[in-house]
């Protein structure tokens, strides 16, 4: 099977006619990453507008003492969503966006690995996000805070929905970032340019690979937190509450167990564009390569082990205070070889300055400034005294918007030629630069003092006579001039986009693969995808753009009306497979609309909806696979340059299965922090009564009857490979699963009240999640069966079957802990 | 694909086990009222063993490098730096071991 060779010309449409998404209402299916990408990007910026006219309401408010510009709940209600918008709703969806854009043309793909993955986590970013937003217009914003502690957040001190507002919006909004960097991890690994082995992939292309798996790793304690904390709201089962067994501080451990590793995902993604910008500008490769990439691998790691610096004065033992302090200051240096890495850069180097270096100026000057801090704050004894003041308010400032805000603007103006096709007017950029790094100084600079001077965060007011006046008043002073020039800004990318000239393809001179393409770029991205022999940020874009329009190159044809990209061995960057992509479709669009009624029925308490949201959920993911894969084997294809391989649907090492494979991995770390809060509240909470209980043995039932699925479901397997029909052991999985989460669920019912005890509730929780586990592999198990008999599943296109091996032997495994902690459990006490 | 990567997750993969296991015993020992010599004991092997698999890591990665020669690929380079760093931080991160209370 081979594709048809068209002029430069034709196959250009041709590739449009394909790849295409066409105007008007059509655009709401769109998958394209490009698309979606700018959309992610776009809405962000909204939401930073949003979360910047919020800090005005909270400068207004402490610009003089004694206001009563706003009274103590609204601004409880404003400084809440001024985090939460920042953190949850720009910073990482900015960076999803542009990372979403941008890695599959720096890569050499055509696009993600699941396009439609990216579509369905726009629609739950945007509908996660709007739901904060009305419940902010309509006066029921979240206000325990962007952290939510425990028990201010807990139903007893904050009753009506403004808590569950966050926890419910939040996690909606989180399933993007999951979605994000399961697909991104499988994207890097495995949809390179052939011939772009790791070691020559662009360095923006490592700092996201790590970045993406800090995401898989980092968010899923904040989703069980929110979960358990949503079930104690709505439940009354007491997970954080100290009278019953909880403990407030598992929230704390849960929260910045993903918040402190969120400031390095933040981080990462921007030290990433800085290392493509630098090297740029400097006009010459990035130094100390190999370094970088330690560095990277460090901080991803040692970021995970400093998250109680968060907490220096709950009350932990100096022993644990000295683990976290030490890694604390120790992340210092990976940032610092960056840091260094970059300034090297620029001194051996001939640099120029342009736009973007101003604003990478900026991030040297500031991120430098909040880094110093960080490791003051990382001291236990300076931060006792710091803690919960305008200090820390200072700092966090300083290196959220020094390591995030200012690399981001560099990366704005660096790519918007690559977004517009045009070249920067530049008459506001530098002004609006000016005011955005004198504002900021002005505004932050002076909290470091106000906070030294005793000033608590998160109060509303002050009185006249405590000397923080004129500091606070500077500070809103400062403030408003920072929004101007980001109002600047905001007005400069639309006169780009509007008025700017026609620009060159490659404006900058740069040397990755992004620029060898038009600007804006086609839907397809490359006409034929590069064979990379060397690293790939020193390429000539220019002469390889020309080659890949005119076909020259891999897949430089359009063949059977099918979106084709290449797969690569994750390791050499040989082509091992074609990756059949799906094309536009309005399935995301409902689907996360089925998941809005889902999470709007947990909101407004109308139970009755939830499964049926759950259901329609469900039901349309099953739906999804429908029009791929094929009925027939069809063996390897041509793919030019004299190479032939087979598609994804008959490779075992294809994108499905390691997606499979890393949402697994969240999965884990998700259960991997229930067992831990299990422990922890065993361990350190208070009110643990000693009295033994009846053991509960529908777990272990439980246990043998997905014990006997995992069976089950190899030898359909065997059976499989062997040519004989797996369908009825594919039943019997199917039955065992469903028996297992039977199991669980008559365990739930046998637990009784569940709301007296976080022992109990503790069980209860952990067969909920066993009995959904069980359910997940029974409806895999059920759906490879529909495939096999639909004749999508043959020897050789075996995915459906090794998948439902995975989940099989996952809803095993997590059976085998939760019956464990139950023997422990029921003998540590709690009334059962 | 884990196996490649292993020369550079490998270090500080070690580092985040002894990271987990020494804050677990630290707890336990405080939670099971053990004896504070016998905690600091514990605490200081748990330690020296995370300390003593890391170069031991460390001499396995550069004796690979040695008998590849001109064969060595960039991950094993690499990986020898990241195996470095961790010994580092494993040497800063646990040094508190021999001088904080554990339990107050």
């Amino acid at each position: 099977m081979s594709g048809e060779h068209l002029s430069p010309v034709a196959l250009h449409k041709a590739l449009t006619r394909i790849w295409g998404t066409p105007p008007g209402l059509a655009r709401f299916s769109a998958v394209n990453h490009s698309i979606l990408g700018k959309r992610f990007m776009v809405v962000a910026m909204v939401f930073f507008a949003i979360g910047g006219v919020l800090a005005m309401l909270i400068r207004a408010q402490l610009a003089t003492p004694d206001s009563a510009f706003i009274g103590p709940e609204l601004y409880n209600q404003i400084f809440t969503m001024h985090g939460t918008v920042m953190m949850f709703l720009f910073a990482i969806p900015m960076f999803e966006g542009l990372a979403i854009y941008m890695l599959p043309k720096m890569l050499g793909a055509r696009d993600l690995a699941f396009p439609r993955m990216t579509a369905y986590g726009f629609w739950c970013y945007l509908f996660g996000g709007t739901i904060l937003i009305v419940a902010m217009v309509m006066g029921y914003a979240p206000n325990s805070g962007w952290f939510m502690y425990t028990p201010l957040s807990s139903g007893i001190y904050t009753p009506g929905i403004n808590a569950d507002v966050w926890l419910l919006g939040i996690t909606f909004v989180e399933i993007s970032a999951i979605t994000a960097a399961v697909e991104l991890i499988v994207t890097i690994l495995k949809m390179r340019a052939p011939g772009m082995s790791l070691t020559r992939m662009p360095i923006f292309g490592w700092y996201m690979l790590v970045t993406a798996t800090m995401m898989l790793i980092g968010f899923p304690p904040l989703i069980l937190g929110s979960i358990l904390l949503e079930m104690e709201r709505a439940f009354d089962l007491p997970f954080f509450d100290p009278t019953r067994g909880g403990d407030p501080l598992l929230w704390q451990h849960l929260f910045w167990l993903f918040g402190h590793p969120e400031v390095y995902i933040i981080f990462l993604p921007a030290a990433g564009m800085l290392s493509t910008i630098i090297p740029t500008f400097a006009r010459r490769p990035l130094i100390a390569y190999n370094a970088i990439i330690v560095a990277i691998v460090a901080m991803a790691f040692l970021s995970f082990g400093l998250w109680v610096h968060h907490m220096f004065t709950v009350g932990i033992p100096h022993l644990a205070l000295g683990f976290f302090s030490a890694a604390s200051a120790l992340v210092a240096i990976p940032t610092a070889v960056q840091i260094f890495a970059w300034i090297g850069t620029i001194a051996s180097g001939r640099p120029r300055l342009d736009v973007p270096m101003l604003y990478v100026i900026g991030f040297f000057i500031v991120f430098v400034c909040g880094g110093l801090t960080g490791v003051m704050l990382a001291m236990v004894p300076f931060n006792t005294q710091a803690h919960d003041s305008y200090f820390v308010v200072a700092h966090l400032h300083y290196v959220l918007v020094g390591g995030f805000v200012f690399p981001m603007l560099a990366a704005l103006y660096y790519w918007l030629p690559h977004f517009t096709g045009r070249s920067s007017v530049y008459r506001l950029s530098v002004p609006a630069f000016w005011l955005i790094i004198i504002g900021f100084n002005l505004t932050f600079f002076l909290m470091h003092l106000t906070g030294l001077m005793g000033m608590p965060r998160r109060i509303s007011t002050y009185p006249s006579n405590w000397g923080w006046d004129w500091l606070n008043l500077l500070s809103s002073f400062g403030g408003f001039i920072m929004t101007m020039g980001f109002a600047l800004v905001l007005v400069d990318i639309v006169m780009q986009f509007r008025l700017g000239r026609r620009g060159t393809r490659n404006p900058w001179d740069a040397g990755t693969l992004e620029w060898a393409m038009p600007t804006p770029p086609p839907d397809y991205n490359f006409a034929a995808l590069p064979a990379v022999t060397q690293r790939a940020d020193s390429l000539d874009p220019g002469r390889l753009g020309n080659n890949l329009a005119a076909g020259d190159g891999y897949l430089g044809f359009a063949r059977a009306s099918r979106q084709e990209s290449l797969g690569v061995d994750m390791m050499t960057g040989k082509p091992d497979q074609v990756i059949v992509l799906p094309r536009r479709t309005w399935l995301p669009l409902w689907t996360a609309l089925a998941t809005a009624v889902f999470f709007l029925g947990l909101l407004f308490k109308i139970y009755w909806v939830v499964p049926l949201g759950a259901l329609a959920v469900v039901g349309l993911f099953l739906v999804w696979p429908r029009a791929l894969g094929q009925r027939h084997d069809a063996g390897p294809i041509d793919i030019g340059q004299g190479e032939a391989v087979p598609v994804d649907a008959e490779v075992e090492d294809n994108v499905t299965w390691w997606a499979s494979k890393i949402a697994a991995v969240a999965d884990a770390t998700l259960y991997a922090s229930l067992l831990f809060g299990a422990l922890y509240l065993a361990v350190v909470a208070p009110g643990w009564p000693g009295q033994s209980t009846e053991t509960n043995w529908w777990p272990a039932l439980g246990l043998l009857a997905a014990f006997g699925g995992s069976v089950s479901v190899r030898l359909a397997r065997s059976r499989n490979a062997d040519g004989t029909s797996p369908y009825g052991w594919l039943l019997g999985t199917a039955v065992l699963a469903a028996l297992a989460a039977a199991a669980c669920i008559v365990g739930m019912v046998q637990l009784g009240d569940a709301t007296i005890h976080a022992n109990i509730s503790l069980r209860f929780a952990l067969y909920a999640y066993c009995a959904i586990h069980a359910g997940i592999a029974m409806l895999i198990a059920a759906h490879a069966a529909w495939r096999w008999r639909g004749g999508y599943v043959s020897a050789v296109r075996a995915t459906s079957l090794r998948l439902s091996v995975l989940w099989t032997d996952y809803a095993t495994a997590a059976l085998i802990p939760a019956w464990g902690l139950t023997l422990l459990l029921a003998r540590s006490g709690g009334a059962s | 694909m884990i196996r490649h990567l292993w020369p550079l997750l490998i270090g500080f993969s070690l580092w985040a086990m002894a990271f987990t296991a020494l804050y677990t015993v630290q707890y336990l020992g405080c939670y099971l009222g053990w004896s504070p010599q016998a905690h600091r004991l514990a605490l200081v092997a748990g330690a020296a063993i995370a300390i003593a698999v890391s170069v031991g890591v460390l001499v396995v990665q550069i004796a690979y490098v040695r008998r590849l020669g001109q064969a060595t690929t960039f991950m094993h380079r690499v990986g020898i730096g990241a195996t470095v760093a961790a010994i580092a931080a494993t040497i800063i991160t646990f040094a508190p071991i021999v001088l904080a209370s554990a339990c107050i």
